[in-house]
Parts: structure tokens; C-alpha cells; sequence
């Protein structure tokens, strides 16, 4: 089943927005020799830069909702109930009367933090476990691989419901859950890329003049497979933001009264038919924050990818 | 070919032992089980006990995990608790709806993105070239439920053109059942045709680079249509690739739609059941689903390697 | 590149647009100055000259039921599939009161310790068994039984006895006029003796005595229901077919009513104004049900009276009504003050919203500076916000309660059996009989009273009101008995007593609102 990740890595690949097309997913595993070259792709690639700059701000603008929103995430108002846009509620407020623009910024953090938190995890099993699985191969190797089939085989959204239903709701479980469901994907990159370098002649001389494994794996293997697993970091955040609105909508996220953009959607849902503004906003804040970790995620593997055609 | 079919088959044994073992842990393992609430309202200590016991939930947990694994390779999945049916012919019950969802949602989604990629891939940089890029990045974006909740409104409520909820089994009307699983559908192919729509463009891009386009071209024949013929002949491979990577993730979606749209698919079943602790009914549908998963994954890398010789090597 | 920007303004564009076409008739603010809708609204009753007899009547409910056995299901939910299909001994009719059904007639004796039954002749049940006395002993025995669901309501029975063919006898520990109410639920549904141990009862009843038999079962979706021939009331059966469609989905559920998909359904407050929108029938009454907080009171500091009285000066229960859209009107006891088992004189001014006093009150407890402890409460979207408004509330006099949404089964777990849980917030349904909600809360071994609240004046009144031989007299009882819960301040907390409307479209005729919240179709018709 080994293939079939390998294809994910492809849709990456040949997921170009701005059509650097790219037929093999073996692009991701080179040599970084010209950082700088990187980093002037990177930002000659609007799109990407959009995506930076938006999401730079979203991070902003959630971090300091302490310092700037107008009120509390969880300041009730009965009285006011589900009100639309008004000069006190810019945004309008929910079915308690709590402020939409308040929950929308401590909301954002609350997102973010929740996808983060996931594809860390992820991150954490998956890089070092695909390090150490396409470098040794084997018998090592071959278990690894048998083991992320296992999680591979289970619809993730269902396996995280039953843990959720096991270990009680709450939005850290829910996001642990989705990391280790998540761990496979980011393994399966790290291990294809790491089977690419590994092939790769200057790391058979190494291995030859002696240098110990683990400093070849730290040295010269994983700056070399960073840029595949960033790629795929990025949009592994995307998914996750995603999913923490499908986790939320299934009442399952964040606890009440915590904010987050997915409670919020999950609630406007009820209210669809009486305060229609309620879900307009949650869903913008998660499209464009899902969009720009795409068009990150785009533009960094547009970036690696060229320096490998030039090499 | 075969070969390496069997020996994928034989692969999938052990790992669904394995899956299986878990599967059954995580639920089984679970503080508290369905017995409160199978025991009506304002039951005694004993009464909860004795159901307990009935249920077989006071074995020692790898004599539970034994029966339940022996009971399987027997071809028995168990009865509900909640319900008493079994858990078979309720998912059997479920498939044809979720198949026939997730079915229609990947046809979309290879329709629409066959075109959406061909139209951008064969004049990169033109306005329809931004359009289609445009419409597949908002569709990766938007949530698909609210999608769904969105064709609702218009198609069902305003228009009144299409029915909001419910199911027809297609031998009961192919034009109801196609009615009834067009909204849907549509909302859960978003994803798959943005990433289909992405995978031709690439593909379509790379061949118009490719020596014998150019040939062609110096030839004086026209070259998108000596592209489009092989890109459609290569088709396939994008579709296929965007079927494996999606497969797994419109399972899950599916959980949401049939709620949405009150269809009495497996997605529906399996909610239900984890909320009513039903142990035998999750364990059975994740197990069936897992085993769906596999052998998707399969059916993907073979044909994978069946449309691009060049995988098949390695 | 412009088209990132696209997308941006595409996607938002898309948002906008669908908002607006969404019905906003009143973006302004729905809340504070809407006027609230009345509490009761009749439905539109049926009209024998134009009722379609040929016609299908359909209704969506949110839950399943979980088997068609009598003794099998596990939640009074079921009861609603089970009403077409099973006649009950006695009927409790829309307004609450007992009316005849498989008995005519029925006295209470023996000094209120037992009831006698008269049953109808000349009824057989569905597999053509007759329908008499010992057929009906059968049945009360085996709803006595140690695994039938019905164990609990009809636990105080001692012994059924066939006095001759068309009467029986039902005879009682403390008291039979429990049992009348007991005997309209599923404890006196009337299922054939012959099939009592057939398992496949559970899916496809063939031993009925109702009007309908079950013609169509797909589990968790749909049951539809036809008349069985020559039905001993046949004013009862006015449609051709009957079909309850199941979705959990509050918006599948209202979009199928508003798109035709379905005839009725019943609506949370936030789709009352949309039903009103698409010009949908909506009609209500107040219900017995209402949203209830229980204490464990073995948890410090709800072992003290200060403290549980604080909690309720500090809810605000007009805004929890408001909240609910005008659809729970505050209350301060079991029961509404209306209701036969209700103290009259304890209107929600009992207990006005004063965050001041309960500050006060705290004090007094020794808590001036707070506390904190945990709810739990059913993950359902409804539950959770007015769980919030709470918690809102006593934010104001110092106590921090955590939410803890959970699944219904975890909810009675963690409370009433492992008994972990600080409190609960639940609907409480009410049930065939007021004792059997008061002996669950008030009495030491209640079921909803992990603490072991105990009060001697309140174990003494529940007991006489069960031996009570007419309602006026358990009135007069229950009345002393719900003063002194509210003078001891005794768990649970009551909020407000739920008002759930129905929906229906234009044809729908005859359908009724149970007062006790269950869900019965007797008679409906669909107009030609």
C-alpha cells in the first residue's frame, strides 16, 4: 500500500497553481544547496506571499484579541440575541447575545492552535519514525510500513468520533486523536523522500568514508527531506483546520464556552434560518485560512521544485 | 499481474488481524458501556448488573476479543445491543446508500474535473485558466457542509426543484434516486474534483511540453487536440490517483451528509452507534470499512501501476 | 496575481449571497423585542366531510425506537412507535386525563389498594387470539417480570387476578391509582400471549391490538403503519397508511416538513420561526416536560440548603425562556403550578432572578468567595447554550461551573450509577405518574438522587399519595409535598417547563399535543 501515498505525494506535486508542472514526486527529495534560491522563488510567487501575508495577519489579529477584540469571547447578553450587524456588534452577535467579532478573534486562536496541535503530533511520529524507516529499511522498515497500512485503513473522521466517544469530548483530545490519525501521512512522505536522498551518491560516500548513521541522518539526510515534509505540513494544517469543523459541527470540539471557528459554524447552523450572518462569518475565516495554507503549501514545493530541474 | 494481486490479498491478512485487535481494544476497552441506558428509566444497581453480564461484558476482555474474532471468521458480526438486529444486514442495508453517495460524488468529481483541468492545462495563463484554478481553490476551501446546507436552501426550499432529505433505491426509480442523491453528492464532490481538476491540469501542462507535441506541432497538426488525445488517454491516472487519496476522507464526510440529508446510509449507522455505545455495531462497521479501505488502496496501486509502466517497474 | 484575490472575494461573495437568500426577514434582531409566541395554539381539528381516507399521514421524530416488544424497548421514546400498534388498558387522552380504551371502565378499591378492570368484548388481538381477562393477566405479569422494561412502574403490584372473562383485578402494595396512569403506558400495552417468546417481535410485531399493524420497518428510518380491518373504534382510524420517518437532523427533519417530504414534525424553538416562514400549521401547548438541574448532593456544598437556594436566585429563568424562544416557561417546581401534582401558590416569583440574595446566601454558607464544580449535560446543541446561559449566570455571584457535554447513556452513568458527576442538566420527560418522578428525585434510593437526599416529611407524603383514591385527594397530598421540597430547598433544580410546537402542513387534520409530552397519532387525518 505503499503506492498509494507515494500518489499523494504526486497530487502535491502536480498540484501546481501557477503550472510548474512536475511529474515525479521524487522532486521533493534533493539537495538544498541554494537556500537563498528558495526563498527568492518563494516570494517572486505572489500567491504564496498572498497566503504568508493573510495568514501572518490572521495569526496577529487572533494572538492580540486579549488587547483588541470589543468584548469578551463569552460575555452573555440575552437581551441582544442574535442581532446583526450593529455600530455596538460590528458583526452582529450569536443566540446568547455574545459579540461575533469577539468569538471570531478568540475563535481564530483556538483553530489555529487546535490544527496546529494536530499536525505536530503528527509531525513528532511521522518525521522521525519515516527518518528512521527509509534510511535503515529492512525489517524496521517493512513493520513501520505494515503499521501506518493499519492506521491508514481506518476512516479517519470515524476513528476519531470513536476515541472522542471513548475518552470523553474536548477539543485537545479531539486534535490529539487527529494527529495520531494523521501520523501516516506525514510518515509516508518523510519515508519516501528519505529512500530518494539515501540513493543519492554522496550519501553512499559517506556511508563508506564511515561517518556514524545518526549524524548522516541529521546532517545530510533531513535538511534534504524538510522541504517535502513542510509541503506536506502545510497542508496536513489545512485538512485539520477542516476537520476541526466537521469534529465541532458532530458536537464533539471545543467545550463550551470556548470559541473556536468550527463551535461557532456547528452553532450559526441552528440559528441558519433566523440569523443567516452567523455562519457567513466563521466559514469565510476558515476558506481563507484553509486557502492560504494551500497556497503556501504550493508555493513551497514550487520553490524546492525548481531547484531540482535546475540542478 | 495476478501474481501481485495475490500476494496483496495475502498481505491484507495478518493486517486485519491486527486492525481487527484494535478495533476491537479501543471499543471495547472504553469505560462504561450501553448497559445504563439499556436498562430503561429509573433502574435498580442490579438490574444494570444483570445486563452486564448478559451482554457478556463481565469476561475477561481477550475471551470477549476471541468470541467476537471467532464469530467473524464465521461470518457473524453480531447483533446490535441496542436494537437486537444484526449487524450485518443492518450495514448490508446501509451500503447500497453510502456506495451509491460516494459512487455518484466520484463521477462528479471525475466529470467536472476532467474539464475543469483540461480547460486550464491546455492555455495556462489564459482567463479560463485562472477561472478553473479559482474554482478549485475555492472548492478546496469551502467547508462541505455548508455546501450542502447552502443547495439545500436554494434547491430544495426556494426552488423547490429537488427533494431536501431521504433515499429511493435505484430499483425503485433510477430518475428519484439520481434526484434524491444530487444535492449530496454535489456537496461532498467539492474536494475531489478541485483535486482532480488540479492533477489534469499538471498532467496536461507536462505533455504540451513533451518532444512529440512539439514534433507535432512543427508538423504542422494542431497540437492541444494531438494533447487532449493523450491526455484523455491517460486520464485515468489523475482520476484514479485523486480516488485513492479521497477515499478514506469522503468516508468521514459521509457521516456528515446522511445526517444532513437524512439518508439511512452506513455514515448515519455509525454515528448513531457510537453515541449508543452499540459495541458490536461500530466494531462490525469499522472493521467492514476498514476492509473497503484496503482494498481501495489496492484497486488504486494496481491500476496505478497498470496505466503508468513506469511505477510497475520500480 | 489577482486570482488568489479571487478566490478570496469569490468565496466570500458566495457566503455573502447565500445569506441573503436565505429568508432574512428580520435582520435587525430577532431577540429581545420579537413578540413571544403564545403557549397555546390548537391544532387544526379534523373535519369528517373532507378527510381523505385514501391518504398517507407521515411524521418525522429525531430518535428511533428500540424494539416493537413492549417489554424489550429500553426508552419511553419508544413508546410513540408502539401506541399504533398496541392498545393500552387505559388511555391517557391529550388534556392528561384517563380515558377508557381495552377497558371500559375501572374502580379503585380495597381502601385505594386495588384496581379493578372491565375490559371491551369481541376484540381479538392481530394473530386472532381474543382479546380477555386472562390474555390481560398474562400480559401485566409478564410487564412485571425481572428483565421487562415495565419492571419499575408496576413494581408495587402484588398479584392480577381473572375475576371472569371480561374483568380483572390488579392488587397493590400502597396504593392503585398510580396504576392508571401506569396502565396507559408501555405497562398496559396489550400484546397476543402466543407470541410472547417470539424474538422477532422485536422487529416485526404480529401480536398487536391497536388500530395499525407494522407493514414496513427499515430500523433507525421508517416504520409505516396500516389500519388492521375491523378495529373496535373506528373513529380512531382515518388514513390509509401512517409512516414515522427518523432523522436526528433538526434541519433534515424541518426541511422535509417544509419540502413535503413529510406531513409533521416536532420543532426546538429555533426552528419555530422558519416553519412560521415557509407556512407551515404551528401549533403548541405546555408540556410537563421541563429542563431540570440535579445535584448530587453528597458533593459539597450542595449538602447545603443556603447553597442550593443561591443557585436558584441566580438563574435567570426569563432569559433561559427567552433563549428558548418563548418556549419554556419559567418554573420553580416539578411540575408546572397548573398541574394537578403542583403546589399552586409557588409561581416562578418563588424564586426571582436576585443575584444579590444569592450572594448573600453564599455567604451566609460560608462561601463568599465562590466555588466551582462541573455539569454535565447531553452534547445536543439546544442543551449546551442554555447550559452556557447558566453558566453565565452564576459567573455573576462567583461560582464557576465547567460544561461537560456528553452522550445521553454517559450522562445517567456518570450521575445516577457511578455517581461522580457534581450535577446534570437534562429534559426531564414526565411519566406515567407523577410518583414515579417524585420517588426518583425526592426519595433516599431515587435514581436521580445519587446523594441520598432524604427528607422524612417527603417520604411520608409520597407514600400517602400513592394510596390517594382519587386525584383530588393526591392533589391535595402532592401540594404538601412540593412545599416542602421547595421550603427544603431540595434538588433538582427545576428551570422551566418546555413547550415543544408541532409543525404540519395545511392537510394535516386531528393531530393532538399530549400534556405529557408523549406522542400519539390517534385519529389523525389528512384532508382530501
Amino acid at each position: 500500500m505503499t503506492r498509494s501515498e507515494s500518489v499523494d505525494v504526486r497530487k502535491k506535486v502536480g498540484a501546481g497553481a501557477d503550472g510548474a508542472p512536475a511529474e515525479d514526486g521524487d522532486d521533493l527529495a534533493v539537495p538544498v544547496a541554494h537556500g537563498r534560491g528558495v526563498v527568492r522563488r518563494f516570494r517572486s510567487n505572489r500567491s504564496a506571499v498572498v497566503g504568508v501575508v493573510l495568514l501572518l495577519l490572521i495569526i496577529v489579529v487572533t494572538a492580540a484579541a486579549p488587547l483588541i477584540a470589543p468584548y469578551g469571547p463569552a460575555q452573555v447578553d440575552i437581551s441582544d440575541r442574535l442581532s446583526g450587524p450593529t455600530p455596538g456588534h460590528w458583526l452582529g452577535t450569536d443566540t446568547l447575545g455574545r459579540d461575533t467579532l469577539s468569538r471570531l478573534m478568540y475563535g481564530g486562536r483556538v483553530s489555529l492552535a487546535a490544527g496546529g496541535l494536530a499536525v505536530l503530533i503528527a509531525t513528532v511520529i511521522g518525521l522521525p519514525l519515516g527518518l528512521v524507516s527509509g534510511y535503515f529499511g529492512g525489517v524496521v522498515d517493512w513493520f513501520l510500513d505494515r503499521a501506518a497500512d493499519v492506521l491508514m485503513s481506518f476512516p479517519a473522521i470515524v476513528l476519531t468520533i470513536a476515541i472522542i466517544a471513548a475518552v470523553g469530548p474536548g477539543l485537545t483530545t479531539a486534535m490529539v486523536s487527529l494527529g495520531i490519525v494523521y501520523a501516516p501521512r506525514m510518515f509516508r512522505v518523510v519515508r519516501g523522500s528519505t529512500l530518494e536522498v539515501r540513493r543519492e551518491v554522496y550519501i553512499e560516500a559517506s556511508t563508506s568514508i564511515g561517518s556514524p548513521s545518526l549524524l548522516i541522518l541529521r546532517k545530510r539526510v533531513l535538511p534534504n527531506i524538510m522541504p517535502a515534509a513542510l509541503v506536506q505540513l502545510s497542508f496536513l494544517l489545512a485538512s485539520a483546520l477542516l476537520a476541526e469543523v466537521t469534529i465541532s459541527l458532530l458536537g464533539l470540539g471545543a467545550l463550551p464556552p470556548t470559541a473556536s471557528w468550527g463551535s461557532m459554524l456547528g452553532q450559526a447552523f441552528q440559528e441558519m434560518r433566523s440569523q443567516p450572518w452567523l455562519a457567513v462569518y466563521p466559514g469565510i475565516a476558515i476558506a481563507i485560512a484553509t486557502l492560504c495554507f494551500n497556497l503556501v503549501g504550493d508555493g513551497l514545493r514550487d520553490a524546492f521544485g525548481r531547484e531540482q530541474r535546475k540542478a | 499481474m495476478l501474481r501481485l494481486l495475490c500476494v496483496r490479498l495475502l498481505a491484507m491478512v495478518p493486517l486485519l488481524v491486527i486492525v481487527s485487535f484494535l478495533i476491537y481494544s479501543l471499543i471495547a476497552l472504553v469505560p462504561g458501556g450501553p448497559e445504563v441506558a439499556l436498562a430503561g428509566s429509573n433502574p435498580t444497581p442490579e438490574r444494570i448488573a444483570q445486563i452486564r453480564a448478559e451482554l457478556g461484558l463481565d469476561d475477561p476482555f481477550l475471551v470477549q476479543y476471541w468470541h467476537w474474532l471467532t464469530d467473524v471468521l464465521h461470518g457473524d458480526l453480531g447483533t446490535s445491543f441496542v436494537d437486537h438486529q444484526s449487524v450485518w444486514s443492518a450495514v448490508v442495508a446501509g451500503f447500497p446508500v453510502t456506495l451509491s453517495l460516494v459512487g455518484l460524488t466520484l463521477l462528479i468529481a471525475a466529470v467536472v474535473g476532467l474539464a475543469l483541468g483540461l480547460a486550464a492545462g491546455l492555455r495556462p495563463g489564459s482567463w479560463l485558466d485562472r477561472l478553473s484554478t479559482v474554482t478549485a481553490s475555492a472548492f478546496m476551501a469551502l467547508p462541505y457542509f455548508w455546501v450542502g446546507m447552502m443547495l439545500v436552501l436554494v434547491f430544495a426550499i426556494e426552488m423547490r426543484a429537488l427533494p431536501a432529505v431521504g433515499y429511493v433505491p435505484f430499483s425503485d426509480g433510477p430518475v428519484e434516486w439520481l434526484q434524491h442523491l444530487i444535492l449530496p453528492a454535489v456537496s461532498l464532490a467539492t474536494v475531489p474534483t478541485a483535486v482532480v481538476a488540479r492533477q489534469t491540469r499538471a498532467a496536461v501542462t507536462s505533455v504540451m511540453q513533451e518532444d512529440y507535441i512539439r514534433t507535432a506541432k512543427a508538423k504542422g497538426l494542431r497540437p492541444r487536440r494531438v494533447a487532449v488525445k493523450h491526455v484523455m488517454k491517460n486520464a485515468a491516472v489523475p482520476v484514479v490517483t485523486a480516488f485513492g487519496v479521497e477515499a478514506n476522507r469522503l468516508i468521514g464526510a459521509t457521516v456528515v451528509i446522511e445526517q444532513l440529508f437524512a439518508l439511512p446510509g452506513v455514515g448515519k449507522l455509525a454515528y448513531f452507534s457510537v453515541f449508543s455505545r452499540d459495541f458490536p455495531m461500530v466494531q462490525g462497521i469499522l472493521l467492514i470499512t476498514a476492509v473497503l479501505i484496503m482494498l481501495v488502496n489496492l484497486a488504486v496501486d494496481l491500476s496505478y501501476g497498470y496505466f503508468n509502466p513506469k511505477v510497475r517497474m520500480s | 496575481m489577482r486570482k488568489q484575490l479571487i478566490v478570496a472575494a469569490a468565496a466570500t461573495f458566495l457566503m455573502v449571497a447565500s445569506a441573503c437568500s436565505a429568508d432574512n426577514g428580520e435582520s435587525g434582531g430577532g431577540g429581545g423585542e420579537a413578540s413571544k409566541p403564545k403557549q397555546n395554539v390548537a391544532c387544526p381539528p379534523v373535519d369528517q366531510a373532507s378527510v381523505d381516507k385514501s391518504a398517507t399521514f407521515t411524521w418525522m421524530y429525531s430518535v428511533a425506537n428500540t424494539s416493537f416488544d413492549p417489554d424489550k424497548i429500553t426508552t419511553s421514546n419508544s413508546w410513540m412507535y408502539l401506541y399504533p400498534v398496541y392498545d393500552t388498558l387505559v388511555r391517557i387522552d391529550a388534556d392528561g386525563e384517563p380515558v377508557p380504551m381495552l377497558a371500559k371502565k375501572w374502580t379503585i378499591g380495597d381502601g385505594g389498594k386495588s384496581l379493578t378492570l372491565n375490559l371491551i368484548d369481541n376484540w381479538k388481538y392481530h394473530d386472532g387470539t381474543p382479546f380477555d381477562a386472562a390474555s390481560v393477566k398474562a400480559n401485566i405479569d409478564r410487564h412485571r417480570a425481572d428483565k421487562s422494561f415495565n419492571k419499575q412502574a408496576l413494581s408495587d403490584v402484588t398479584g392480577v387476578d381473572v375475576v371472569d372473562k371480561g374483568t380483572v383485578k390488579v392488587s397493590t402494595k400502597s396504593g392503585a391509582a398510580p396504576l392508571v396512569g401506569i396502565l396507559a403506558s408501555s405497562a398496559g400495552m396489550m400484546m397476543s400471549p402466543k407470541v410472547f417468546d417470539d424474538p422477532n417481535q422485536a422487529r416485526m410485531p404480529t401480536g398487536g391490538s391497536g388500530a395499525f399493524k407494522v407493514t414496513a420497518y427499515e430500523p433507525n428510518t421508517k416504520v409505516e403503519y396500516t389500519p388492521v380491518p375491523g378495529y373496535w373504534d373506528p373513529k380512531a382510524v382515518n388514513v390509509a397508511k401512517m409512516v414515522f420517518l427518523i432523522s436526528s437532523n433538526d434541519n433534515a427533519r424541518l426541511n422535509a416538513t417544509i419540502t413535503g417530504t413529510a406531513d409533521s414534525t416536532f420543532l426546538r424553538s429555533s426552528m419555530y420561526k422558519p416553519a412560521k416562514d415557509a407556512d407551515l400549521v404551528v401549533c403548541q401547548k405546555p408540556s410537563l416536560a421541563s429542563f431540570t438541574i440535579a445535584l448530587n448532593v453528597k458533593k459539597t456544598p450542595f449538602d447545603k440548603k443556603e447553597v442550593r437556594q443561591a443557585l436558584n436566585y441566580a438563574i435567570n429563568r426569563e432569559a433561559v425562556n427567552e433563549l428558548q424562544g418563548g418556549f419554556c416557561q419559567p418554573g420553580v417546581q416539578m411540575f408546572p403550578s397548573s398541574y394537578y401534582a403542583a403546589d399552586p401558590s409557588l409561581t416562578p416569583n418563588a424564586y426571582p432572578y436576585d443575584p444579590k440574595k444569592a450572594k448573600e446566601l453564599l455567604a451566609k454558607a460560608g462561601l463568599g468567595n465562590g466555588f466551582s464544580f462541573t455539569l454535565e449535560t447531553d452534547n445536543l446543541d439546544a442543551y449546551q447554550r442554555v447550559a452556557e446561559l447558566i453558566q453565565a449566570n452564576l459567573q455573576e455571584v462567583g461560582i464557576k461551573m465547567n460544561i461537560q457535554p456528553v452522550e445521553l447513556p454517559k450522562l445517567m452513568e456518570g450521575f445516577s450509577v457511578n455517581k461522580t458527576v457534581d450535577a446534570i442538566m437534562v429534559q426531564q420527560k414526565a411519566d406515567a405518574d407523577p410518583s414515579i418522578q417524585v420517588a426518583s428525585y425526592y426519595l433516599p434510593d431515587g435514581f436521580s438522587n445519587p446523594g441520598g437526599y432524604s427528607n422524612p416529611t417527603i417520604n411520608d407524603l409520597a407514600t400517602k399519595a400513592k394510596a390517594a383514591e382519587s386525584r383530588d385527594a393526591a392533589s391535595k397530598i402532592y401540594q404538601q409535598l412540593f412545599k416542602t421540597a421547595h421550603d427544603d430547598a431540595a434538588q433538582p433544580v427545576t428551570l422551566c417547563h418546555l413547550n415543544t410546537p408541532l409543525a404540519m402542513n395545511k392537510k394535516v387534520m386531528g393531530v393532538e399535543i399530549y400534556v405529557d409530552g408523549s406522542r400519539q397519532f390517534r385519529g389523525v387525518a389528512v384532508k382530501k
